[in-house]
């Protein structure tokens, strides 16, 4: 598919003044998106953000750690739960029989 | 029927292929944890929020892995749902802070290679342009710059329509290389 015949500034008059505008040209022609990608390139940008966004010292062990206490917990939990709900399971039982 | 839940994770009743075991889902959230942290340092802008983020979405791949539908990638499905846990988290430190100065935060340190002061002082710029950006257009710039991301993707994690992600992406870039120029 080929560029629309929108001129490289118009595109980035848009882009700066009118995006909704470049929005719905986009939408119409979406093969101008490479042209409006190469115009706008900004090649040490994604380097710079990883330098810039680097995670704490120790981040992922206590992701690591977290995974571990979240199981606990919930194992804590579900025998809370069962041990809570024995004597109500052993009525059920023993109504429902007596019914029969 | 498809919905968000308020956890911010897609959830539907049609059948879906079965989530990854729990070995696999170790591994990928491994693998995922530093794209999730910057995902949130992308949007709350402070470091420390950012781990929680990062932490809270964790706990909410664990609890909700069975809801995964698998339609999109499980990288998508989890950067979606870190996105939506730090606007949350961001919305509530917003509620909480009174005095805007006290959102502002300094650039985290680098652990990067040893920088000239020059360096240092670049990044800091760079942090500081950051902040003129909204955190969606952060998000955006983040996931197609760092993590590589397809356009269809991002739209797909930030739940927004594909021509949005590609004007807030080529506007960030614009800003930031403009305001970086600037201060070269």
């Amino acid at each position: 598919m080929s560029a629309s015949m929108i001129s490289d500034r118009t595109l980035l008059s848009w882009l700066d003044g009118d995006p909704v505008r470049l929005e719905r040209h986009l939408t119409e022609h979406p093969e101008d998106t490479d042209r409006i990608d190469h115009l706008t390139e900004a090649p040490q940008l994604g380097e710079q953000l990883r330098d810039a966004m680097t995670m704490p010292e120790g981040f992922l062990t206590r992701l690591s750690a977290l995974r571990g206490a979240d199981q606990s917990r919930r194992e804590a939990a579900q025998v809370l739960v069962d041990l809570f709900s024995t004597a109500w399971r052993t009525a059920a039982v023993l109504f429902a029989d007596e019914e029969q | 029927v498809t919905g968000e839940a308020d956890s911010g994770v897609l959830v539907d009743d049609r059948p879906h292929e079965a989530p990854p075991t729990g070995v696999d889902l170790e591994d990928a959230l491994a693998e995922l944890g530093p794209s999730i942290y910057r995902v949130a340092l992308s949007v709350v802008r402070d470091p420390s929020l950012a781990e929680d983020a990062a932490q809270e979405t964790m706990i909410r791949v664990w609890t909700n892995i069975a809801r995964f539908r698998g339609d999109s990638s499980l990288r998508v499905w989890v950067l979606r749902i870190a996105h939506n846990v730090s606007i949350s988290m961001l919305r509530k430190r917003r509620d909480q802070v009174t005095d805007p100065h006290d959102m502002s935060v300094e650039a985290p340190p680098s652990k990067g290679p040893d920088r000239t002061a020059e360096g240092r002082a670049m990044m800091n710029e760079l942090w500081r342009s950051l902040d003129d950006l909204d955190p969606l257009s952060r998000a955006v710039v983040v996931l197609r710059e760092v993590e590589l991301m397809s356009y269809e993707d991002i739209a797909e994690a930030l739940d927004i329509p594909l021509p949005t992600v590609k004007t807030r992406l080529f506007r960030a870039r614009r800003q930031l290389a403009t305001k970086l120029e600037a201060w070269r």
